[in-house]
């Protein structure tokens, strides 16, 4: 008994330093290979927008396989699992836009190398890394909790760093 | 450390930001020997070409009449003109000049209907292109190649000089190819020293394509190429545009509704832009990218007595360096001026050692980032010939309101400007890693933003010293080393208000030392840009992305300070 005790006691001693380790308060764990390679940190910005959040960030893919993201397709989920719609995903590390203008383009896709440039594409080999920005408005006291990216689920911290 | 190696990361997001200008599909691009060439000097003798239109005699009459002197042997000289006129399109009189012509437009409008007429690409000229300047299409390394099928990272491609010297009517109204490609030198052979002028004043000649071709006027590889007198409207891209050009002018011009860009140089040196006015361009109003290659030794290019207004960006360039912009005006714009080292296939970054000293830099409050606006781009975008030449559609994101923007440059001195009533800022200064610009040396990860100089500015002080505020001091990202502000002076406190890292005092270095950090220190700095990223001129669901307030017009801070 003792000894169950002071297992969940160092248990909970793992979680609380994991956590203040962390920086944030993830209400979820991640699924997949995407993982916060660094803390991310979430703010609530600017001012002039004061339902809007951005949690910026680094990832890794801990996997020994290839991972390919297409930012449309990665759905960002509330605490319901509910999907927020006004909301966007770039893997920075790129610029937001193209040095290939696309309203010329007659409706052909950008080069894959250059989706990839702007953050639009995730093409991330084992165990490197990739800055990922998220944003969003919250509506209703909604708020977002994972990024649902096919493969797996990545956890957002659910309060603002301090 | 933690917070630095997530500052580093986030970084990268930075770039993704605003708006410079690099959609322009150049070929790659070289620079000039810049010793073998000169700023052009006009010359008023010398065998000369002269290209008139039906109705130039009844505009001679007309718009130049009145019995003052000036007016009367202004008059005179083009009926004296008109007489030796042989060419009713301006191509026509290039395509027979040779070096040290001249060639003398009389008043009349312009069309090019022969060049109007040949398509781009012209199918004997369909061979002639190359890789456009771009990201390199192995720069996604091996996940990219691994993750996307052999064939789909092909490049877009771009006319080469063989195009323009062999097809000079398909991109352009008007092109001056002067290198003989016979020869490997990529110097000017023929047509050299080229001298286009309007014979009235500026408003007499207008050169159009009613926005069907994609520059009107194009100088490739033709050195000593001098421009003025005349006006030049509504181009599907560049309205004057000079490419790998060794001593340009333009000078006395009227450039408006361009596309994107009313006066770009490209790779070119020894230029001079002069007493011009660029409105109404979906980029920028002027544009001198890429070089010249001076690193502070020398200014390549000067700027001078310009009025740029109601574009997306009064000024910017991409490698913009060795430039010296003065005694000019940027206004009612989007944003005034924009330097930055972020878009890859630009030789010369990162950019360095320009210089805007004596600008009047005021009101850039134009929104053309509104729901309405950019609903009526996306809806002409097949068709933009057919827009409202004064509805401007905005090719990049820029946060509204702001004077001049600084992205990933060093070297550079902003002194003795007039900033006002600029609602968001006077100004952006943050750095750009060698990544965005398709360098993947870890060596050049810290190598931008430093030894910027900020001094002696007239902030929230029009030039007649009435006081007319905006709406703060600085944006920095606390990075970059020797970055230095002093004796800026201040009309108010909403005009000295700066937005640094919480880490740092509330107050920004002064010279000769100026800042000590080699990289960005504060995540939390980024929130207010990054977001901005995914905007998409193209696509309705990310035109105004949450997280980023650049689009939302700022709040007028003058009727709180004055």
């Amino acid at each position: 008994m003792k000894l169950l005790v002071g297992a969940t006691i160092a248990a909970i001693a793992v979680v609380a330093a994991v956590t203040v380790a962390s920086g944030y308060d993830a209400a979820g764990q991640s699924s997949g290979p995407m993982a916060w390679k660094s803390e991310p940190v979430r703010i609530k910005a600017p001012v002039t927008l004061p339902h809007d959040r951005t949690v910026l960030g680094t990832i890794e893919n801990t996997s020994l396989k290839l991972l390919v993201v297409r930012a449309k397709q990665v759905r960002v989920l509330d605490t319901e699992g509910e999907q927020i719609t006004f909301a966007t995903v770039r893997f920075a590390g790129a610029p937001g836009h193209s040095v290939f203008d696309e309203s010329r383009r007659k409706g052909a896709p950008l080069p894959d190398y250059e989706q990839v440039r702007i953050g639009r594409v995730l093409a991330l080999e084992g165990g490197k890394t990739r800055p990922l920005v998220i944003s969003w408005r919250e509506t209703n006291g909604r708020t977002a909790e994972y990024l649902d990216y096919g493969e797996g689920r990545l956890a957002l911290p659910t309060t603002e760093t301090p | 450390m933690r917070v630095r190696i997530v500052a580093l990361s986030l970084l990268g997001a930075l770039l993704a930001f605003a708006g410079s200008a690099v959609s322009h599909p150049e070929r790659l691009s070289f620079f000039p020997d810049h010793t073998k060439g000169k700023v052009p000097v006009f010359r008023s003798t010398g065998p000369a070409l002269v290209v008139c239109k039906e109705d130039s005699r009844a505009r001679i009459k007309t718009l130049l009449k009145g019995k003052g002197p000036k007016t009367t042997k202004l008059r005179k000289r083009n009926l004296r003109l008109l007489k030796k006129c042989r060419f009713r399109h301006i191509q026509d009189a290039v395509e027979q000049a040779k070096s040290n012509y001249r060639i003398l437009i009389l008043p009349g409008v312009y069309k090019e209907e022969p060049s109007r007429a040949v398509p781009f690409p012209e199918p004997k000229c369909k061979d002639m292109f190359e890789p456009a300047m771009g990201p390199d299409p192995a720069s996604g390394g091996n996940a990219v190649r691994q993750a996307f099928r052999a064939g789909s990272t092909a490049g877009d491609k771009a006319p080469s000089y063989e195009y323009s010297f062999t097809c000079p009517r398909s991109a352009s109204l008007i092109t001056v190819a002067g290198d003989d490609p016979k020869d490997p030198d990529k110097e000017c052979d023929q047509k050299c020293n080229l001298q286009i002028e309007g014979t009235a004043r500026r408003q007499d000649v207008l050169i159009t394509s009613d926005g069907l071709k994609l520059n009107l006027i194009f100088g490739d590889r033709a050195d000593g190429i001098a421009l003025r007198n005349f006006t030049v409207k509504q181009s599907d891209f560049n309205n004057i545009y000079v490419l790998e050009t060794n001593g340009f002018r333009f000078s006395n011009i009227v450039s408006e509704s361009a596309r994107e860009y009313g006066f770009l140089s490209f790779a070119s040196d020894n230029g001079l832009y002069e007493d011009l006015d660029a409105s109404y361009s979906g980029d920028s109003g002027i544009y001198p990218g890429s070089g010249p290659e001076g690193h502070c030794a020398r200014y390549g290019i000067e700027i001078r007595r310009v009025n740029s207004h109601h574009n997306a960006l009064g000024f910017s360039g991409t490698a913009g360096n060795g430039i010296w912009v003065h005694d000019s005006k940027f206004h009612n714009n989007s944003i005034g001026l924009v330097e930055d080292s972020f878009a890859p296939g630009h030789p010369g970054q990162p950019q360095d050692c320009l210089k805007w000293e004596g600008n009047e830099i005021f009101s850039n409050n134009e929104n053309y980032f509104t729901e309405e606006n950019q609903d009526y781009c996306r809806e002409t975008a097949k068709e933009a010939f057919k827009r409202d030449p004064k509805r401007v559609c905005p090719v990049f994101q820029v946060p509204v309101g702001t004077g001049f923007l600084l992205a990933g440059g060093n070297g550079n001195i902003v002194r003795d400007n007039y900033f006002y009533d600029n609602d968001r800022r006077v100004g952006y200064l943050f750095a750009v890693p060698a990544s965005f610009r398709g360098e993947d040396d870890s060596d050049k990860s810290y190598d931008t933003s430093h030894s910027n100089q900020i001094t002696g500015n007239h902030v929230g002080f029009r030039k007649d010293g009435t006081k007319d505020p905006n709406g703060g001091f600085f944006w920095w990202d606390g990075g970059g080393q020797a970055n230095c502000w002093e004796g800026n002076r201040f009309a108010s406190a909403t005009d000295a208000l700066i937005d640094v890292p919480d880490s740092y005092p509330k107050s920004l270095p002064p010279c000769p030392k100026g800042s000590d950090t080699g990289i960005p220190q504060e995540p939390r700095q980024f929130a207010e840009i990054v977001p901005c990223l995914a905007w998409d001129a193209n696509d309705d669901d990310f035109s105004h992305p949450p997280g980023c307030d650049w689009f939302d017009q700022p709040k007028d801070p003058g009727a709180r300070a004055r």
